[in-house]
Order: C-alpha cells, then structure tokens, then sequence
C-alpha cells in the first residue's frame, strides 16, 4: 500500500517530508509525497504536472485522465492528487475505498491519504466536532465529507475536489442510476458470472492471493471467480470457536474449491491490547464489533507472506442481501410517526433514540436537528433510483458501503501492508446491477437472487440456498467477559465524565450488562458497547495523542 | 399519600378538594374515599407496563398492570402462622402428656396451612373491564394519556401509493406472526417488531384492514415461510395454528410450517396468578385435548396480561428456536416460552 500528502501554498521545503515521511515532489508552489512499499501501487511524479496517487486507476492513466477531465469508465481504488501550477484537483475512487483528507491552515491546503499524516501539518488545530460524534452514535461511523475533527474534511467518495485561487469546489465524477431494462434470469446469471470474472481479472496481479472466506456466498463466490481466473488461493477464515456461526460452511468451501485453508482463532482477550493500534489503523471511528477480527486476519495474511487479500464485500449492497427487508416491512406498514430515513436511520441499532438519556448536556446542546435524515435523504429520496429497493441500495452503497464497509476493511488491511481487493464494489458490475429488474435481486423473501442463480451450479447447494445467517462476531460475550478490564477502563465512570460527551449512568447501565428495555437481541449491548469503547479508543489516538500511538 | 406528580406526602385533611398540597395537581384516586388504588400505584403500573416509558402497551396491558396492583396483597409471612401455631401447640399438647392432641393439633393447622398457600397462589386476578375503564378515565381526567397507549385498534387509509405497493408486493416475508386478536398485532406493530425481524404480523380476521390483503399475499411469494401463531388461552386461540394449516385462504395445502408460539392452557396454567376465571361448555375440536377442554371451561388466560418487554422477547425467543427444537410438526414450544427471556441471541437471528 501506497500513501500520500502534499500542500499547495506557502511552506517550509521539508514540510511534507516531516508530515509523511516518504519521498517528495515539488513545484513553484507545491509539494508532494509519496511513502511507499516496494511494488505496492501508487505514484509519484512531476511530468507536466505534479501527481500523486495512492493506490492505482485500473489500467488507466490517472493523471492524464485528470488533465482531460475524463472520468468515463474510471474505476479502481485510488486516492489522487494533481496541481498544475494554478488549480489542485483531488479524487477518490468511486467506492471510496482509500481516503483522502484535507484541511487549509494559514492559506496553504494540506491533503493526505492518511489523517495522522494531515494531523501533522503545522497549525493543525485539533478539536472535535459534535456533529460528528452525533452521526457515529448513529452509524457507528462517521458518513459525508466531514470528520470528528473540526475543520478536517474528506473527498467524497466518487468526487473531484478542485482548489484554485483559495476556493473549494467538489463535484461528482460517478454516480449510480437506475436504469432498468428486462432481461431473462439466464441471461441475468451470465452477464453477471462474465462481469464479475472481468472484475477479478482486472484486479489480479502475479503471486499468490489471499482470500478472506466467511463462508457465505460473497466470499466463497469471489474464490470461486479468482480459481477460475487462475489465482493460487489461500482462503483464511475467522474462527470464533463454540461461537462459530459459518466456519464450517468456510471448510466445506475451501475443500469443494481446493483451496489451502487457514482457521485463524479469535482471541478476544488479545484484541484489546491491539486497541489502540485498531484504532489507529482505521483512522476515522468505526464502531462495528468486525473490525477487531478484520485486524486479526489481516495479521495472518500477512504473517503467512501475503500482500494481496480479497474479500466479498458488495454482495449485500449490489445485489439485494437482507438489509432491504426490514425496510420493506416498514414500508408495508407505514409507520404513523416516522418517516423512511428515521426508519433508515434506527436500522443502525446504536444510539438513535437514545439521546435524551446518552448525550451529554454539552453534546445535545452542539447538536441541530435534522443533520442525520438530510445525511439520508440525500439517497433514499434520490431521483436517481426510482424503485423503493434499488433506493435502498442507492443508500447502503453511497453510506454503509463507501463509508464504512470498504474504508474500513481497507484500513484493517493496511494497517498490516496489505492491499485489498473488493471485485464485487467494481463499477461495472455496479452500474449494471442497476440495470436488473428488483425481482433479480430480492426475489419473494429470497436475498441476492441473481448471484445465487448464477453461482448454483458451481458451489455447493446447501452454501448457496441456504439463509442467510448474521454476523456471528460474539461481541457482547467480548465485552462483559474477556474485555471487561478495557472496557472497565476505557468506559469507566471517570473516562466517561472526563471525555464530557456521554451521561456516565447510560454507558455504566451497558458495562453492567443492562441493555435498553425491549431490546431482544442480546449482540446489541455489545455492539453498543464496542461502538462507545471505539469513540474512546479512537479520541485518546487522535484527539489526544494527534494519531500518535498511545 | 405521595403525590405522583411531585412526591410529597400529604394526610387525607391536606388535600381538600383532592389536590395535592405540594404542587397542586390534581389527584386522580383517593382511597379514603373508597378508591381501590392510589395515584402512585397506578402510575407505577404504568412504569411497569412500559418498562420505565420506553415500550409501547395496550390497553389491555394496562388493565391486567392495574389489576395486579390493586389485587388483594398476598398475606405473605401470615400464610404460615397455622404450621406455627400447630408446631407450638404441638409441643405445648405433647408436653402435657396428650400425644393424641398433639398429632390432631399438627395435623389439623398443616392441613389449613397448606390451603391457605396453595388458594393464596391460585387466586386469579379480579378487576372487570367496566371497572378498569373507569380507573382509567380518572387517570386520564387528573394526569393526561399515558404516552406509550397503542390507541384501539381502528382501520386507516391505505398509506402508499399504488406503485410502491405493486412493487412491495412482489417481496415476501422471511417469517409471519398470526395472532387472534388486533390488539396483541398492534402491540407488535407498535414496538417494531415486523421492522426488527422482517415479519409479516396480522390477525387472523383481518387487521390491520389497509394492509391485510397485500400481506397476506406476500407471505405466499416465499415456500420457506415459518408462521407462528400467537393468541391467548381461549377456545378459539387455541384452534388458531390448526386453522391456519387447514384454511384454503391461509396455509392448507402449502409446505408452509406453522408453530403455536403461545398460549396453550399448559402454558397458562403456569401463571396462576394471571388467570381469569370463566364457566363454559367448550365444544371438541381437533385442535384441543380433553385435558384442554376441561380447563378452558374453567379459566382465561390473555397475552395481555404479560408485560409487552416480555412478551416481545418471548416471542422473539420462540421464534428462533422453535423451529429447530420442533421435529416438524409444530410444537415443542412450551419452555421456551414460560421460562424468563431476556435479550437473546437465538439460534437463527439472521438480521443484522
């Protein structure tokens, strides 16, 4: 993996050399630097134009497609930046799977693809920003341009980001709309099976591949595509012990595909000595309970000498996985007193609804109303998609995916130096799923229909049509049991009173294992709790310590 | 008295035109005047109904809340002063060379102990529809409606228009809740249960009216579908899963499965104190055991009298190992419902 900084502006010469700490660039008036692995993708130059990119354009030159203003077709996962002499331009990949921070401090604009190496621009002020914080609670991440620090911003994902002469100007270079056209089931499957072949063999490199296999269809279908394109496979799946939930199903794929298998335990003790550096590695707080686990796999690829990993994440979004459903219930039945983006938003199951007795006098007080259902509205009210289903999509893909499933698994991936292969967030296959009639996608009560007709005959049929089972992180085992010490510290009366933005009486209610009336999912205190002990983690990192580690 | 407004206690002289000294508010209940509940206790049924103003109940909660409050209290420590008195009397018999008395003494107030215990346990609840709404009218009149009510249940428009509905229309369900009753689909409704397990619910005469036919349309788009049917402990609660196997318009002839969630007399008859108390003829069914048939003739039991947390959770709970504890023919789920639950994982907890 590749990462990158610059500023365009006045500066000391070694500036961006202090802030990244890679090699640097530079012209009248800009700078920029690139820290890299060897044969990691991403680039540096300054042929015509200074240019910076980390990660790559699949088989595209990004720099001159940013001097054309030429975005047709553009995929890959890239955070970019050029400056010609008088106009910066930023973009990020169409998902949003490398980030791009900025800020301007005293007239000169500092980017980075990291946000410790922006928080180490000079003058840097770092505060937090209670809007933030309020979406997290919400999410478990942070959605749109803004981060929790006040004043430091991001390209949005899918968007170019253009400085000249003191002014900011963003636009979106890729957008997804629907547009459907009847197609057969058949012929469905195999437009489908021909374009996720193309999208592994457009992201497959020489040397071996890594595969994090859950045991679900995404994963076991992306190993399936990467056999078929040639790829020598390792397939690592976590091991949750007696809390497994599709280890086995991971064993039968791996042994149906021939792929080598590696079982990595879980040890939730373990994670929480890794905190800070999970923390520090995902760099935004994501407060979903997976990204421990994430950390782990990451480390045994990498232990076992990979610098490639796959994953299936995408199908859920692409293709109609089962978060369409409850949506759909609350559509039949019309809530009396909320409207589809509240609905939208209590999805999430953290904190929304919980203000009054989570927040703080002085969060609530920062908070203005509306914020999170215009953050929604902007997709599920869209135009762009028309079908109740594909708006749906339209928001898990533009909010859940861009902003949380694909930063974040690339994080988790590079905080160990490894690059992560997303085949099924590819453009084409996107921009064509938007193309199905919704019956392909959700058909009766039967998820991702389309994928499952078109893997039917290659996987195991009990793997395929089996239900879908949730996400078997035992989270809340985690923190009322082996976690508890971190949880006790991190989350203690005193942290939580010093950190000023949550009420100790609620947070200590759920250390002590005391969830909210009529919650019947008992994961819920535990994603809830891991969400708050994140926060925590992820302002003692960044707030306190700048994104140096504690 | 504690006021429930603002706490302070006041005598009976204080609170002359039934207003309490401390803030003025108005009292809703004056048991010196012949009330059978004061104000704080019908608001505490009201906190417990709701758990603390977070769940949303129905009328029929708050009627079975109420009337536990106002039961007559159980005789606690008194209930064993006949084993007392017939030990000590017992000892005093024995003492004066009367053996014979003793064992008469021991016998005679163990025998009366025993009834007393066991009648204090079986007593079912008391308090009549008439007389609840009239409690609850005054609560209403002196404290405003209760937040978290689900208002009766009435039919409403349809809400969506025609092209929403063609589309949602062609989705199914993953599971379906039946109930007898509008009430317990609207307490379900109310708590989102349909949202946070993507379950169709519905009674199986109609409700709710505006979305009845499309649901239950849907629900046919899915062969993998598991119904649970929910209902009190009536004579036609009880024949609910039966007939919806063997109703054309439901399920007959589909390899649809269909659990009876609750509550079947055996599970009732483990909640002596939420009974009430009836005398009728029930008619051989199916669907009901002799056994069945004997005790509803004698007693009711309501899913209303659960407190709604537990109910959701129950049925939460029943639902995801139900159908794996059955061996396919749709029962075995007594335990899982009788016992306490509390928020659980379940075995098939597919959602997110």
């Amino acid at each position: 993996m590749t990462d990158i900084a610059g500023a365009v502006g006045p500066i000391a010469p070694d500036t961006v050399e202090r802030m990244l700490g890679g090699e640097t660039a530079a012209t009248p008036g800009a700078t920029f630097g690139r820290k890299a692995r060897p044969g990691r993708p991403g680039a540096l130059h300054r042929e015509g134009a200074l240019f910076a990119c980390a990660g790559h354009a699949l088989g595209d030159d990004l720099d001159a497609r940013l001097a054309r203003d030429d975005f047709a077709g553009l995929d890959g996962a890239f955070a970019a930046a050029r400056w010609d002499g008088t106009t910066l331009t930023l973009i990020r990949d169409p998902f949003g799977q490398r980030a791009l921070f900025w800020t301007v401090v005293g007239g000169t604009f500092y980017f980075a693809s990291e946000l410790a190496t922006l928080l180490a621009a000079p003058g840097v002020k770092v505060e937090l920003d209670p809007i933030a914080v309020h979406k997290y609670l919400t999410f478990s991440f942070v959605p749109g341009e803004a981060t929790p620090i006040a004043g430091v911003r991001r390209v949005a994902p899918g968007h170019v980001l253009t400085w000249r002469d003191g002014r900011v100007e963003t636009r979106p270079w890729f957008v997804l709309e629907e547009h459907i056209a009847p197609v057969e089931q058949g012929a469905a499957s195999k437009t489908l099976w021909r374009l996720a072949l193309e999208a592994v063999g457009r992201r497959l490199r020489p040397g071996r591949a890594g595969l994090y296999l859950s045991g679900g269809i995404d994963s076991s279908a992306v190993g399936l595509w990467l056999k078929d394109a040639g790829a020598d496979v390792t397939a690592f799946t976590l091991d949750f012990g007696a809390a497994s939930v599709e280890r086995e199903e991971a064993i039968e794929v791996a042994r149906h595909l021939g792929l080598r298998h590696t079982l990595v335990p879980v040890q939730p003790a373990e994670l929480g000595t890794h905190l800070d550096a999970i923390a520090g590695g995902l760099e935004m707080p994501f407060g979903d309970p997976v990204t421990g686990p994430h950390w782990l796999l990451g480390r045994a690829a990498r232990a076992a000498g990979f610098d490639t990993v796959w994953n299936g994440e995408g199908g859920d979004q692409l293709f109609g996985g089962w978060t369409s459903k409850p949506m759909i219930a609350a559509a039949i039945y019309g809530g009396e007193s909320e409207t589809p983006a509240q609905q939208y938003l209590r999805s999430y199951h953290r904190f929304y609804g919980l203000e009054a007795e989570l927040y703080a006098p002085a969060l609530a007080a920062a908070v203005t109303p509306g914020e999170r259902r215009a953050t929604i509205a902007r997709f599920l009210e869209s135009d762009r998609a028309h079908t109740f289903l594909n708006r749906v999509r339209l928001t898990d893909i533009s909010l859940k995916g861009s902003h949380n499933i694909l930063p974040r698994a690339e994080r988790m991936a590079a905080a160990h130096g490894l690059d992560l292969q997303m085949p099924l967030f590819d453009r084409r296959l996107a921009e064509w799923s938007f193309t199905l009639p919704t019956d392909l996608k959700l058909h009766g009560a039967c998820e991702k229909y389309v994928l499952k007709l078109a893997l039917q005959k290659r996987l195991p049929e009990a793997i395929v049509w089996r239900r879908k089972f949730g996400m078997s992180v035992p989270v809340t085992d985690w923190v009322l049991g082996p976690l508890r010490p971190v949880v006790e510290t991190l989350l203690s009366d005193e942290a939580v009173r010093r950190r000023g933005l949550l009420r100790p009486e609620f947070v200590r209610a759920l250390r002590e294992g005391h969830d909210v009336a009529g919650e019947t999912r008992r994961r819920r205190l535990g994603e809830r709790l891991w969400a708050l002990l994140m926060l925590e983690a992820w302002c003692r990192r960044f707030l306190d310590g700048r994104g140096r580690p504690a | 008295m504690k006021c429930a407004r603002c706490g302070h206690d006041s005598k009976y002289p204080e609170r002359a035109g039934r207003k309490c000294p401390g803030c003025g508010g108005r009292f809703a209940f004056e048991p010196r005047e012949g009330d059978p509940i004061n104000d704080v206790a019908f608001d505490k049924a009201l906190d417990w109904v709701s758990s603390g103003g977070t769940v949303a109940f129905t009328m029929g909660n708050l009627h079975h809340a109420v009337a536990r409050r106002i039961a007559p209290k159980s005789f606690g420590c008194l209930l064993y002063a006949p084993f007392v008195v017939g030990i000590l009397g017992g000892m005093v018999a024995v003492g004066a060379g009367r053996p014979g008395l003793a064992a008469t003494l021991l016998l005679g107030f163990f025998g009366l102990g025993a009834a007393l215990l066991v009648g204090n346990k079986r007593r079912p609840l008391g308090l009549t529809v008439p007389a609840f709404q009239a409690l609850y009218r005054r609560w209403v009149d002196a404290h405003g409606r209760p937040p978290k009510l689900i208002p009766p249940p009435a039919d409403r428009p349809a809400q969506l228009d025609p092209a929403l509905t063609s589309e949602l229309a062609s989705y199914s369900f993953d599971r379906a809740v039946i109930c007898d009753r509008a009430e317990t689909v609207d307490l379900l409704l109310a708590n989102d249960f349909h949202f946070e397990n993507n379950c169709a619910v519905l009674s199986f005469d109609g409700h709710p009216r505006h979305v009845f036919a499309t649901v239950r349309a849907m629900l046919r788009h899915n062969p993998r579908l598991e119904v649970f049917a929910l209902h009190d402990a009536t004579p036609f609660g009880c024949k609910l899963a039966w007939l919806l196997r063997h109703q054309p318009d439901w399920f007959e002839g589909t390899e649809v499965r269909v659990f009876d969630v609750a509550l079947r007399p055996g599970q009732a008859a483990r909640q002596p104190r939420l009974l009430w108390r009836t005398r009728e003829d029930v008619e051989k069914h199916p669907a009901l055991t002799d056994r069945e048939r004997h005790w509803l003739g004698r007693y009711r039991m309501e899913l209303a009298a659960f407190r709604p947390e537990q109910l959701v959770k129950r049925l939460f709970r029943a639902m995801n190992h139900m159908p794996e504890a059955a061996s396919g023919d749709g029962g075995g789920g007594d335990l899982i419902w009788t016992s306490e639950a509390t928020a659980s994982d379940g075995g098939a907890d597919s959602f997110g």
